[in-house]
């Protein structure tokens, strides 16, 4: 093996990797991965910040540790040996969450648990984090996460606006606008809004990144 | 050692799920008591909100308060055991009247020898050394569908009229037997009679209610529909006797 030239921690090629899945490869509006848990948890703001942190932290730890033990993983049970870190990862942030944030976690409920299914945190853990070095895959994580949570931070905050009239439970809607006859959008507190939502960022995200697919 | 060898694979396997068990078996243990406290808030401000004393954002602290001999601001809410027949059941050990749930009881227990726990909310000290509590708030249990689903009822202090009903916990179906969460399902309760001109337990849930024992039931959960008018039956005519004896003065 020959040594390589030791890189600079924040190198160009290290930034990319945090850069790139906040839009130019967003795990949401590119890979469409994350969507179920996008659609269910996005009715409030709130939820949705928790949501977000929870993956982050799961699938920055986890790439993390994936990438450490790489090496020593046999190879025919790969993929159950990132499913058991993912797992340990997970239910530790659910009882975690039991314990210090009991109401949010009644309201996340099932969805904290099926950050296992989360495909973003599998599909980073055996794209990346398999082959390529602990701080690498660190950074790789926490871009995805940020991807991720970057989204379903925004939809959950338009979705809360514009379905219940409230931002982070506060209501800002002003009184003389609810005198005119507004009413909120019910269709915003439903699942259906959020897919609204989610097909109209991933319009935007298309027009700033100009990546069309080709017809 | 070969990294794809038979032996290997089975050493690391054993290793990561070793590792992943005794993370997991260490942090379930230390949270273990936060959780419980939270799992009991969480059960007390139900009672709280069948009551109509919860406001969203409460401190757990005021919540437990209620629960304490000297209240919150002198409201107080009082948990004892009835038996079967309606007669009060002393029990002094603090320890086992706190941890008193319908669920172990109904659990463990044939139908008769159970202890069921009942509240009684007392809106000022006075009260209660004259023992006039303003409500009573009795717990329901039964399966809907799929799942247990867990209730309280609060009731006026005749037993008469129902003031709430707050499910807080079961696993129906989201948007269709789930529904007995929501408050559109509680609210159709207030005020309603449970019993009927011959003096039964009647309150039921219909398709077209009529009259003072009928309240809308919600379409297409047939079963949680079931399950929801079995168990209304079954404890309001068991918490019935003992509030039937409180206010002939036979009770306590």
């Amino acid at each position: 093996m020959t040594a390589e030239p030791k890189e600079p921690m924040f190198s160009k090629k290290n930034m990319k990797l945090i850069k790139d899945p906040l839009i130019d490869n967003n795990p949401v509006a590119v890979q469409v991965l994350g969507i179920c848990s996008a659609l269910a948890v996005t009715a409030q703001l709130q939820p949705s910040v928790i949501m977000a942190v929870s993956v982050t932290v799961v699938i920055v730890f986890s790439n993390t540790i994936i990438s450490m033990i790489r090496n020593l993983i046999p190879n025919s049970i790969r993929i159950i040996v990132e499913l058991t870190v993912i797992a340990t990862l997970v239910i530790l942030v659910d009882q975690i969450l039991k314990a210090y944030a009991f109401e949010m976690s009644k309201q996340l409920s099932v969805f904290v648990g099926l950050i296992i299914t989360n495909c973003i945190v599998m599909g980073r853990a055996e794209a990346f984090a398999m082959g390529n070095k602990p701080w690498p895959s660190m950074l790789d994580g926490l871009g995805s996460g940020f991807g991720y949570g970057a989204i379903i931070i925004i939809v959950g905050a338009i979705r809360e606006v514009t379905g219940a009239g409230t931002i982070w439970g506060v209501d800002i809607i002003p009184q003389f606008l609810l005198d005119l006859g507004y009413v909120n959008n019910g269709l915003m507190v439903l699942p259906p809004g959020a897919f609204v939502i989610i097909g109209l960022l991933v319009w935007l995200q298309r027009e700033i990144t100009k990546n069309y697919e080709a017809h | 050692m070969d990294k794809n060898s038979t032996a290997y694979t089975f050493i690391f396997a054993t290793i990561v799920t070793t590792v992943a068990a005794i993370l997991l078996g260490s942090a379930a243990t230390a949270l273990k008591p936060l959780q419980d406290r939270n799992a009991d808030v969480d059960k007390k401000s139900k009672t709280l909100l069948a009551l109509g004393l919860y406001k969203s954002g409460m401190k757990a602290e005021a919540v437990q308060a209620f629960f304490t001999p000297e209240g919150n601001e002198g409201r107080i809410v009082k948990k004892f055991a009835v038996s079967h027949d309606g007669d009060v059941i002393e029990i002094s050990d603090e320890k086992e009247l706190a941890e008193l749930t319908l669920f172990t009881q109904v659990k463990n227990f044939e139908e008769a020898d159970r202890k069921y726990p009942i509240y009684a909310y007392f809106e000022s000290k006075a009260d209660v050394t004259a023992n006039k509590p303003s409500q009573y708030v009795v717990p329901i249990f039964g399966y809907g569908l799929w799942s247990n689903c867990f209730g309280v009822i609060a009731l006026d202090s005749t037993g008469k009229t129902i003031n709430n009903l707050v499910y807080y916990a079961h696993g129906e179906t989201p948007g269709l037997g789930g529904e007995i969460e929501k408050p559109k399902f509680s609210e159709s309760f207030v005020g309603k009679k449970v019993h009927d001109a011959d003096g039964n337990v009647a309150i039921t849930t219909s398709k077209s209610p009529v009259g003072d024992n009928q309240v809308m039931a919600v379409s297409g959960s047939t079963f949680t529909m079931d399950g929801v008018n079995k168990m209304l039956k079954k404890y309001l005519t068991i918490y019935g006797r003992y509030i039937e004896k409180a206010n002939q003065g036979g009770g306590k």
